[in-house]
């Protein structure tokens, strides 16, 4: 199990479909990554040297990926919110933004839109909710467990 | 009619039972020395319906080892991990051959079987033998091809190269599907090696170019190396030609990479050094295939099977995301030199023979330049590829003749491939469904089409 930038990358797994566990690389970057690093299409995580795994991991944290990926895609979301416009305004109500008719068929939208907003404003609410540590840190787990 | 148990082939002829009859009497368990795959997949399907085991719910079977079906492999045709169950596929009861030496290359010898002599069958069981010739070998034992009229033709052929530069000697085999170019290129392989030559197999060139082995970028410069394929390689020879590279001796010192050979150094330990160095391995291999083709003792064969896979792009890429060419690679390079006779042998010559096993690895640069297929003149084929391609000879391999397939049924009857008697009409028959092909004609035997 290679553990990198927060994502546990089986051993047994291709990198060419590990890549693509980490929020922000899909099969296209993926391919384009291990071109870049001269890395074979069936090498598998076991596989990799010290070195490679080094260039991999400078080369991700370069990328926007995982939580500074969420954090971008959350901030231009707000932005809308913040200037007050239609967009912003359809995120917020859990609506379709693109223009898309309502009267029927707005399933994924009324189920998928608007989740950023309420994580953003689950962060910034002030009640007892706020000491939980983020999903992002490591002993979220511990603490969020419900039983002992 | 007779019971089933008292004899293993019918009584009555094949077209006068039941089809019930026939199939019962093409798997008589106890005495089947192979059993056809079909056969025994319909039994053991029947058994494996009956105890399927439950599986959890939202657990995929697709990598899950299945020990559950060990157990009941009272009527499994597999046992687990691809092992053969001993009830149904007993072990093949090998045929007395004579060897394939290099006197038994002649026309008297067209149609007779004849098996990889014990000299040079260590030699060739370093490498493995082409995917679907294994196969075959697998089911008839032991390994042996019939002697074709294009067997003895290309055997001249060799003989004659073997006191001339191998740039004059460059052949490629082409022809249909299974029509016998991996088992015309093992012959010849079998035969120099039992000859004396230093033989350089490669049986599975496509493997080189699927991006399967490591590769590395070579600094200032846009070429990539494969260490772990080199050194593969360098073993290979080594095995293979141990005793004749120990004889050639290398006149003064070479470089090597950043070290140098001392003068009176075998090639066999030259080549050892590449083994245990993976990263020396290439320059090894260069300088190993510079002495090898400067010394006029022993000539050299380079063999490679799926040829075609060396002119058309590879499956690794760059470092911008584009496809690799094989002479962006520094192994298929230096073999490319040898191919298309930039490099030469004193005494030697290359062969190679074209595969249709994967569509992947079609190059229609290859069969353009050979004159197989004519393309549009406003088509564009890549001119660098194309220039490794020139001045290569093509060598057209047939479907088997009557003679030859006369030959090939009595062995596989003898190696129990077939339980019917080896009639006049019977081989017609075969000889017709499969159109003289020879691994239509191996199906057609084997499963009784």
């Amino acid at each position: 199990m290679l553990h990198l930038l927060g994502v546990n990358l089986p051993d047994q797994k291709l990198v060419q479909y590990a890549l693509p566990l980490f929020y922000g690389i899909g099969q296209r970057a993926s391919v384009k990554i291990l071109a870049a690093l001269a890395i074979h299409k069936t090498c598998k995580i076991s596989d990799l040297s010290e070195t490679q795994v080094n260039q991999l991991s400078s080369l991700l944290s370069d990328m926007t990926i995982e939580s500074d990926l969420r954090k971008e895609v959350r901030a231009n979301i707000m932005h809308h919110r913040t200037i007050g416009s239609y967009v912003g305004r359809r995120h917020a109500m859990g609506l379709p933004v693109r223009g898309q008719n309502t009267r029927n068929n707005a399933k994924t939208a009324r189920r998928l839109n608007g989740r950023w907003l309420k994580a953003e404003r689950k962060e910034y609410s002030s009640s007892v909710r706020s000491i939980i540590p983020p999903p992002e840190s490591p002993f979220e787990s511990f603490f969020n467990r419900k039983w002992f | 009619m007779a019971h089933r148990l008292l004899s293993s082939t019918p009584v009555l002829a094949r077209t006068q039972q039941t089809l019930v009859a026939r199939a019962r009497a093409a798997v008589p368990v106890q005495f089947a020395n192979y059993v056809t795959a079909s056969a025994v997949v319909m039994a053991g399907g029947k058994a494996k319906k009956a105890s399927a085991p439950v599986r959890a719910k939202g657990q995929s079977n697709s990598f899950r080892r299945k020990k559950n079906e060990d157990e009941d492999s009272g009527e499994g045709a597999t046992g687990g991990a691809g092992r053969l169950n001993e009830k149904y596929y007993k072990p093949a009861v090998p045929v007395k051959v004579e060897e394939f030496l290099p006197s038994t290359a002649t026309t008297e010898y067209i149609g007779k079987v004849l098996g990889f002599p014990a000299a040079v069958t260590p030699a060739l069981s370093q490498t493995a033998y082409p995917t679907l010739l294994n196969e075959q070998f697998a089911l008839v034992k032991p390994a042996a091809l019939v002697v074709r009229e294009s067997t003895v033709s290309l055997l001249e052929r060799i003989d004659k190269a073997m006191k001339t530069p191998s740039e004059k000697s460059r052949i490629v085999l082409t022809g249909e599907s299974g029509s016998g170019k991996s088992a015309l290129l093992l012959q010849t392989v079998s035969h120099c090696l039992s000859a004396g030559w230093v033989v350089i197999y490669v049986p599975k060139a496509s493997t080189w170019m699927n991006s399967s082995f490591a590769y590395n970028k070579v600094l200032k410069s846009t070429a990539f190396v494969q260490p772990t394929l080199a050194s593969a390689l360098v073993g290979q020879i080594l095995n293979v030609n141990k005793s004749a590279l120990s004889k050639i001796i290398i006149p003064e010192t070479v470089p090597v990479g950043r070290h140098e050979v001392a003068k009176g150094t075998s090639l066999a330990s030259l080549l050892e050094s590449g083994v245990k160095g993976q990263f020396a391995a290439q320059d090894v291999m260069e300088v190993f295939m510079k002495q090898i083709g400067a010394q006029k003792e022993i000539p050299t064969l380079i063999a490679v099977d799926e040829i075609n896979s060396f002119f058309r792009p590879t499956q690794y890429m760059n470092q911008e995301g584009k496809e690799l060419d094989p002479e962006h690679l520094k192994l298929p390079q230096l073999f490319l030199e040898y191919i298309s006779g930039k490099s030469t042998f004193e005494h030697g010559a290359v062969i190679g023979a074209t595969s249709d096993a994967l569509l992947a690895n079609k190059s229609e640069v290859l069969e353009v330049a050979l004159g197989i297929k004519d393309v549009s003149p406003y088509k564009k084929l890549s001119s660098s590829l194309m220039a490794w391609a020139q001045g290569l000879a093509r060598i057209e391999v047939p479907n088997y003749t009557a003679a030859e397939a006369k030959g090939v049924l009595e062995y596989y009857k003898k190696g129990g491939v077939f339980y019917d008697a080896p009639s006049e009409a019977y081989f017609q028959s075969k000889l017709i469904t499969s159109g003289g092909n020879p691994r239509k004609f191996f199906t057609a035997c084997a499963k009784g089409i």
